[in-house]
Order: structure tokens, then C-alpha cells, then sequence
């Protein structure tokens, strides 16, 4: 199987042929908490000026 | 870059209107037909350059002019895998190394009409900027019938809520038996539960009424409190034609 992986910072392509039986497992670091709650004040400032 | 205006009320409102990343599928091998024999079942590519055991989907063509049915070229049969290949000839089969489907003469053989395309398996949308709630739009040359699923691979998944036991989700009204998908809007909310709603037009994939569109709402929520951020999607590709666009916004 074929697999694209786009990113999105970079605007790179990557294609990932692999065999049928296996599932290319895509790593992702974990947010950290930092990001966590810029996200979360993000959608509290949109929350309140969303009418 | 989002920006910031007043909506009626005077109060500031973000601009939603650019996304935040565009992704345009253009990497499938597309395979041309020359000639369909219904007597041996055999399509005719020259220099095709397939292998045996290529999965392939039938494409229909918008530069015929139609959103043409992709699933008549043979009884059934929307895709299939490459067998018995020469240089300038293959069969197909409904599974890999499998018996050579069989192809009735019809109508749908019309060779202006489609093409195939070798799609790949998964297209990740990676390295996306933390967020709780995102927006897909996804415009389609073809998006088609069948089950396209959605991952979301950042998530901690417990097989009690996921459709397939693991990190696969069901896009919902996205797996409507029998029509073609040719945009879909997706919005994942990762806040309180994860909810997956989405919606999306189709043209029916009947000959005798391709013209006919029709529209699915439906919405997902998991069963128990989620929160999360998400930087990344999957999408089934294969069903996944060239030109196909995605677009990725805050939500």
C-alpha cells in the first residue's frame, strides 16, 4: 500500500510504500502544556466574541 | 493568516476564510484504456506499467464533460487488482491474485468516460498546529461511494467508541452506498467529547440519472468526555482521485 504524508508546515509531500499487511503507524509528539492552553485560550477568545 | 472584523453586532469576529494548509492529491498513477475485449476480459493499456496485485479504481472523467458513473465498467465492480499482466494488457480481479473479473458488454465500457487511477491507501495531513476543533473541506473530482474513513491520529482511542476497534472512525454521511462524493465538509470538535460531524454532496452514480445530487449531514460524538488538541488527519485514500483538495481551517 501506498501511503502520502502531507505536512503541513512544510507544504512537503512524502510517499511511504509499505506492504498490505503492515500499517505504517504515523508518530505525533504529544502537545505540550504550553500548547494545550494556548489552544484553549484561543477557543475562549473566539467563544466570547463568536455571537 | 486569519484575520480579525466586526460582524453585524459590532462585535470582533475572526475570519475564518483562509485555511491554514491546502493539500492537492496529484500522485496517482493514472492508466488510460485503449481498448476493452468483454471475450477475454482483458483492458488494453499500452506501456501501462502496472504490476500485478496494483489496486485500481475506476475515474471518471470531468473533462468528458460529465460526472460520469465510476463503477459500471464491469458488473459490480468499482475497482480491482491488477492480474495476469502483460506489457500492454491486464485483467482484474476483485482480490489480489484472484480469478479475472468477469466484463459484460454495456454501455458504461464508453472508454471517454473514465480512466483508472492507482490511489494510494492513506493521505495524512501531518504537523498541524495544535488545535481542539478543526475544518476540512474537502473538494472532490471524485469522492467516491464507500467508506471513507477518517483517523485522527492524535487521540488516545479506546475500542469502545471506535468504529473499528481502533483509531478509525467512520466519516459520518461520508459512507452512502451507491453515490459518488464530490465535496465533503468535516468539522472535528475535540472539546468535552470528540465529535465528528460531517457533511457532504453527492451525484448518484446511475447512468440514468447522473445529474442528480443529493446531500448528507450526519454528525458522531463519542460516549464518553474527550478532550484533546489534534495535529494531524487521515483520510481513506482509495477512493481518492487527482485534483482532489483539501483544505484545512481552524474551527
Amino acid at each position: 500500500m501506498t501511503n502520502i504524508i502531507y505536512d503541513a508546515q512544510t507544504g512537503e509531500t512524502s510517499i511511504i510504500e509499505v506492504p498490505d499487511e503492515e500499517m505504517s503507524i504515523i508518530e505525533h509528539s504529544q502537545p505540550t502544556l504550553e500548547e494545550r492552553l494556548t489552544a484553549l485560550e484561543t477557543l475562549e477568545l473566539e467563544r466570547m466574541f463568536d455571537v | 493568516m486569519n484575520g480579525f472584523g466586526f460582524n453585524s453586532n459590532g462585535f470582533v469576529r475572526q475570519f475564518l476564510d483562509k485555511p491554514i494548509t491546502t493539500y492537492t492529491h496529484t500522485t496517482n498513477k493514472e492508466v488510460v484504456i485503449s481498448a476493452v475485449d468483454v471475450d477475454t476480459d482483458t483492458f488494453t493499456s499500452v506501456a501501462h506499467g502496472l504490476a500485478n496485485g496494483d489496486r485500481l479504481f475506476a475515474i471518471m472523467n470531468y473533462d468528458a464533460g460529465n460526472i460520469y458513473p465510476a463503477d459500471k465498467y464491469a458488473t459490480g465492480a468499482i475497482t480491482g487488482y491488477v492480474v495476469n499482466k502483460t506489457d500492454n494488457t491486464f485483467q482484474l480481479s476483485a482480490s489480489s491474485g484472484g480469478v479475472a473479473q468477469n466484463i459484460t458488454a454495456n454501455a458504461n465500457l464508453d472508454l471517454t468516460k473514465w480512466h483508472f487511477e492507482k490511489n494510494p491507501s492513506n493521505i495524512t495531513i501531518s504537523n498541524l498546529p495544535p488545535s481542539a476543533k478543526y475544518k476540512l473541506l474537502i473538494k472532490g473530482r471524485t469522492l467516491a461511494a464507500g467508506p471513507a474513513y477518517l483517523l485522527v491520529n492524535d487521540i488516545t482511542v479506546n475500542s469502545e467508541w471506535g468504529i473499528t476497534g481502533g483509531t478509525t472512525y467512520g466519516v459520518p454521511g461520508l459512507s452512502t452506498s451507491g453515490d459518488i462524493y464530490i465535496s465533503a465538509e468535516i468539522l472535528i470538535d475535540y472539546t468535552d467529547f470528540l465529535s465528528i460531524s460531517g457533511k457532504g454532496k453527492t451525484v448518484s452514480n446511475n447512468t440514468s440519472s447522473a445529474f442528480t445530487s443529493a446531500s448528507h449531514d450526519k454528525m458522531m460524538v463519542s460516549p464518553k468526555y474527550r478532550d484533546g488538541l489534534i495535529t494531524a488527519f487521515t483520510l481513506s485514500g482509495w477512493y481518492v482521485a487527482n485534483g482532489l483538495v483539501v483544505e484545512v481551517y481552524r474551527a
